[in-house]
């Protein structure tokens, strides 16, 4: 059974008196421990597809079902504390906080406090491969180092659905290509859905599945 | 000033005095326009201040929301700011009025702060940053986590 899925989602937006319609009706789904490569070019949909599937956005028509529950405007950001973990193209980390805090913070939001916060985020930090630089700041760290908190700040709390934005777009392709192949691996590890919407064909080699979103609908 | 009658008990007299130059000569309508002016100015400054930090920040507050914080979790941390603001500058305050007092002394005048005045201006000060942190309140309740997405 699918951990997370569509039905006909359709999205637009109003810009000044008319109505642009960015995705047109797409069914998708992805299971547990399954990796999906969401491609498409540039103005396709895949980033609004991907808010939606974040509980970002709302679809204008449709459904999006995680774990078996349909999203409702109402809980969207209860769906996101629980059931989702982001990577984001620019990492996103808060700069004034170590690696090891960046991470423990986004545990202490997901309600996951103290001694046990303190232990799940140094396990993710370690998983990472990054637990000799937990005490660094962001700027003391590399790109790939980076995007490795950000990955360990996504597989924290144990969230069921991990979603990535273009991850590998400010890494050279060496770093990108051993962040990927981290990534896989603890994704399947820990048995978690993984989608990434990416334009980098590296990410097709560690992916089950490729999806393809042009002009608003999956081909 | 007038002499001191012979029948008015000291505290009394005391009390006369002082209400007599608060409510008769003007010096107690500067005393509250001073005040009511510094926690004015204070207000807007730190009002400002904040509101120029949590623009700074936005992306960092979109992000928490993204990760599935919610308004109350950034709150927090501009409610946590605007207290670090307050007591900072209580202790600032607090302690150019303690190391008066010798100078004051000097020339023959006595600068008595009660205690409860220190306290009641530490929550009042408190009070105040968090009024002005209302403004930053309101922007970060329109944050959109979308902006995460955004390079």
């Amino acid at each position: 059974m699918s951990i997370l899925h569509t039905r006909n989602v359709q999205k637009s937006f109003t810009e000044g008196r008319e109505s642009v319609t960015v995705l047109r009706g797409i069914d998708f789904s992805v299971e547990r421990g399954e990796i999906v490569s969401l491609e498409g070019p540039s103005g396709s949909g895949k980033t609004t597809f991907l808010s939606i599937l974040g509980c970002i956005l709302t679809p204008t028509k449709g459904e999006v079902v995680i774990e078996g529950a349909p999203v409702a405007e109402k809980n969207l950001a209860a769906i996101r504390k629980r059931s989702l973990g982001f990577v984001f193209q620019q990492f996103n980390l808060f700069p004034s906080l170590t690696a090891l805090e960046n991470v423990e913070y986004a545990l202490n939001v997901k309600g996951m406090r103290g001694k046990n916060g303190r232990i799940e985020a140094q396990r993710v930090i370690e998983a990472v491969g990054l637990g000799d630089r937990q005490n660094f700041l962001p700027r003391d760290l590399s790109g790939g180092q980076k995007q490795r908190v950000a990955i360990a700040r996504a597989l924290a709390g144990n969230a069921p659905i991990l979603l990535a934005d273009e991850p590998t777009a400010n890494l050279d392709s060496a770093v990108g290509t051993q962040v990927l192949e981290m990534f896989r691996a603890l994704a399947k590890q820990e048995n978690r859905a993984l989608v990434i919407v990416t334009h980098d064909p590296k990410v097709r080699t560690i992916a089950d599945r490729v999806a393809k979103i042009q002009d608003g609908a999956l081909v | 000033m007038t002499r001191q009658r012979k029948d008015c008990p000291r505290p009394e007299w005391a009390k006369r005095s002082r209400s007599y130059w608060i409510e008769s000569t003007g010096l107690g309508l500067n005393m509250y326009i001073t005040v009511f002016l510094g926690c004015l100015v204070g207000i807007v400054v730190v009002a400002q201040t904040l509101y120029t930090s949590t623009m700074e920040h936005i992306r960092e507050f979109g992000t928490v929301k993204a990760i599935g914080g919610g308004n109350r979790d950034i709150y927090l941390i501009l409610g946590k700011q605007a207290t670090i603001a307050a007591v900072a500058g209580f202790a600032v305050g607090a302690l150019q009025a303690f190391a008066l007092r010798p100078v004051m002394a000097k020339i023959d005048l006595k600068l008595i702060i009660p205690t409860e005045l220190y306290a009641m201006v530490l929550v009042g000060a408190i009070a105040l940053c968090l009024s002005a942190a209302m403004i930053s309140f309101r922007k970060v309740a329109s944050i959109d986590p979308a902006l995460v997405f955004r390079t």
